[in-house]
């Protein structure tokens, strides 16, 4: 009898809080940058996207009992999946680089109140590298801890913020220039990659009758809420929306009782980090995973060999998240679109033939 | 001793927050300045800052203290107060900015973009005028408190907002009027009278942008018209004269709004009022009847006001046209709405509109 290490669930509040949470940093700015008072709708080409190639993901699951890589390696044999568990461990360290820088501007700017030291952000790299030690059952578990703090911490931001807002600002309604919309959905696909997250749960979750119906549902709630944060993001910030980088630290300072009692939403915003830092967490989790099978290492070396690795290079980047961001949504987009979208929308023909 | 593992989750939770309260991050409080206001005035070359900054003495008490600085740009104006103090400025705590008269001759955006720029300034701090220069205002003693600056942060309140008196305005409102395509705003005018040594402030006044320079000042009876239209008004006190009696108007819950029509290919601008008055005082004695019914106010005297505002709001208006100052946000109106005659229209609409106020007071009926 196989074991599973994650529940349905689970892997529903994943979909429902760190998938949308990772979205509420900097990706608000990005979509305004482009996309302007059509932002909105430049995201919800990507959620569409996104819920399309989840579907597919979700036929494997249904279709299969394996995890991806044990189809890869039924259908292709031992050394092509090793070799293929490579290119995947340096995909998902590249998008971990993406993740990681997004995620230290945001605590630096928005935690320290004057620059931080370089090494201010280092203890992040003690959980990472501990969270890659655990295998599938600690994403499980931190996906029930974190879903009540990042329910609790939203519904607080959203309250101290809803009344600061001009919502008919996002009118007229499409009213942009349509390729510069476009291009807002194709900068932001390596925060929507959420189909290929879930195809690396596959295998490890019990796939039961309206499982994916369940998923599904939590996915597109997730993504509801991040579309309603965009409205009351531009709402709030309008022309100037493309200067508040980490969206979810801004938005709540305008509210009068902030004024009076001072900045608590913070507490909400390290509610809502909580999530942000477990889902930057997850590509550094699997690029361990897959470099341990790829090369053969035990999981501890794995993990040392990314977190230091990562360690070197984000302390070499510095605050250098813009020119990182366009290297890998520009010139590495290729890279995105086939690992995060093509190869998890192939994935259900890795089961032809196969039935549970 | 076996540790439940609610105890290593409740010490995980207490890393974690002490973590992102920077306590890791060990700054020396003791150098460390907490500005509540900023005062910034035009100099020869660059500009004069000055600094109004709360001190921590011990963990229980600070002390307030004003530092100057001067540089070509803010930037460098607050590395002059740092080299003079070795204090980091922190502004996350910052409420005002003051800007000196001399500056609105400039794009005073050149000024504020600083605070736009850094990530550790909110984009809540009021901004305003001061009559003369700001580091001038800051430094008056005040009966309501000793630190002008937390006057002032009254004088332009929220609350001060919403009796219709004051047009308070944040940065971030101030700096979405300047990069619209209205390239227009207004903040507050800050004046002080002094009486027996003490200062009073006011900031009735409001100074008109375009561009981010200053081109005009609303008087206060404007600036309460322009208030009613501009801002959701609780309760604001109105003057009206009818039938040769002297009225103090209570207007309450009062709603304003722009709204642009094309017809005939013709814009059309409707400025618009709704609200409740009641009676609150008159120059006259009255009887009791009269006394204890002061929701009715009669017809004439709802006309009269209605006429006195419709007459101030077309002024304020031809002002603000001429100088193609987008005041009351039209071309933001026909964007959303009419989107279609954008191009065609935005250029011209504040000259080419054909102006309408629709303006209504009501009281109860006798």
């Amino acid at each position: 009898m196989k074991e599973y290490s994650m529940n349905v669930r689970q892997v529903c509040f994943w979909c429902a809080a760190m998938l949308p949470a990772i979205k509420l940093i900097t990706l608000p700015s990005s979509f305004a940058y482009y996309a302007k008072d059509d932002l909105i709708l430049s995201a919800f080409f990507n959620a569409v996207i996104s819920l399309g190639v989840l579907c597919l993901v979700l036929l494997t699951a249904k279709r299969s009992d394996k995890t991806f890589l044990e189809l890869v390696r039924d259908k292709f044999g031992k050394i092509f999946t090793r070799i293929f568990a490579g290119i995947y461990a340096l995909f998902f360290f590249m998008l971990s680089v993406l993740f990681v820088l997004e995620q230290k501007g945001f605590t630096e700017t928005t935690f320290f109140d004057i620059p931080s030291t370089a090494f201010g952000f280092a203890p992040f790299f003690l959980l990472s590298f501990y969270l890659c030690l655990r295998d599938f059952r600690s994403v499980g578990r931190s996906a029930d801890v974190v879903l009540p703090l990042f329910a609790i911490g939203l519904g607080l931001l959203l309250s101290v913020s809803v009344g600061s807002g001009d919502y008919l600002r996002i009118l007229p309604f499409g009213g942009n220039d349509f390729s510069e919309t476009w291009k807002g959905t194709v900068k932001a696909l390596a925060w929507f990659a959420d189909p290929l997250w879930i195809l690396f749960f596959v295998g490890r979750f019990r796939y039961e009758e309206k499982c994916a119906r369940k998923i599904l549902i939590s996915y597109a709630a997730g993504v509801t809420v991040f579309l309603l944060f965009l409205w009351l993001f531009y709402a709030v910030f309008a022309d100037i929306a493309i200067r508040q980088i980490y969206a979810i630290s801004r938005i709540g300072q305008f509210s009068e009782a902030i004024q009076l009692i001072g900045r608590v939403d913070f507490f909400a915003v390290c509610m809502i980090a909580a999530a942000t830092l477990l889902q930057a967490i997850l590509p550094i989790q699997l690029a361990t995973k897959c470099l341990a099978y790829a090369v053969r290492l035990p999981v501890w070396a794995s993990a040392l060999i990314v977190n230091i690795s990562l360690f070197g290079l984000i302390f070499l980047a510095g605050n250098s998240f813009s020119f990182v961001q366009k290297f890998i949504c520009g010139d590495m987009l290729w890279s995105i679109l086939l690992f995060a979208f093509a190869l998890p929308a192939c994935s259900p023909l890795l089961t032809i033939g196969k039935q549970r | 001793m076996k540790r439940s593992p609610l105890y290593y989750c409740i010490l995980a939770a207490m890393l974690f927050v002490l973590f992102l309260a920077n306590d890791f991050g060990f700054v020396n409080i003791q150098r460390t300045a907490i500005i509540t206001a900023v005062g910034i005035d035009a100099e020869e070359e660059g500009v004069k800052v000055t600094a109004f900054t709360d001190v921590p003495i011990d963990t229980k008490s600070v002390n307030t203290v004003t530092v100057q600085g001067k540089g070509k740009t803010v930037a460098e104006a607050f590395a002059d107060i740092n080299a003079q103090t070795g204090w980091y400025p922190k502004l996350v705590f910052c409420d005002i900015i003051l800007l000196g008269e001399d500056m609105q001759e400039r794009d005073v955006f050149a000024a504020l973009d600083f605070f736009l720029r850094l990530e550790y300034a909110r984009d809540s701090s009021l901004v305003a005028i001061a009559q003369g220069r700001a580091e001038d205002i800051l430094s008056k003693k005040s009966p309501l408190d000793s630190v002008a600056s937390e006057v002032l942060t009254g004088v332009l309140s929220a609350e001060a907002k919403r009796a219709g008196r004051v047009v308070p305005v944040n940065l971030k409102d101030f700096a979405i009027g300047y990069f619209s395509d209205g390239k227009s705003g207004y903040m507050p005018y800050v004046t002080v009278s002094e009486k027996e040594g003490n200062a009073f402030f006011s900031a009735g006044e409001t100074v008109l942008f375009y561009g981010g320079r200053a081109f005009g000042r609303l008087t206060e009876q404007e600036t309460l018209c322009f208030s009613l239209v501009k801002n959701k008004i609780r309760s604001a006190t109105i003057s009206a004269e009818a039938d040769g009696e002297e009225y103090s108007l209570s207007y309450q819950n009062g709603k304003g709004a722009v709204k642009v029509d094309i017809r005939d290919n013709i814009p059309y601008v409707t400025l618009c009022v709704d609200g409740k008055v009641r009676i609150r005082d008159t120059n006259q004695s009255t009887n009791l009847l009269r006394l204890t019914s002061s929701l009715i106010v009669e017809e004439s005297v709802c006309r009269a006001v209605e006429k006195e505002i419709a007459d101030t709001l077309t002024s304020i208006y031809a002002t603000a046209s001429a100088a193609n100052c987008d005041l009351f946000g039209v071309r933001e109106q026909l964007r959303r709405n009419h989107n279609r005659y954008y191009e065609a229209f935005a250029d011209e609409i504040l000259s080419r509109a054909v102006l309408q106020t629709d303006i209504r007071l009501s009281g109860e009926k006798a």
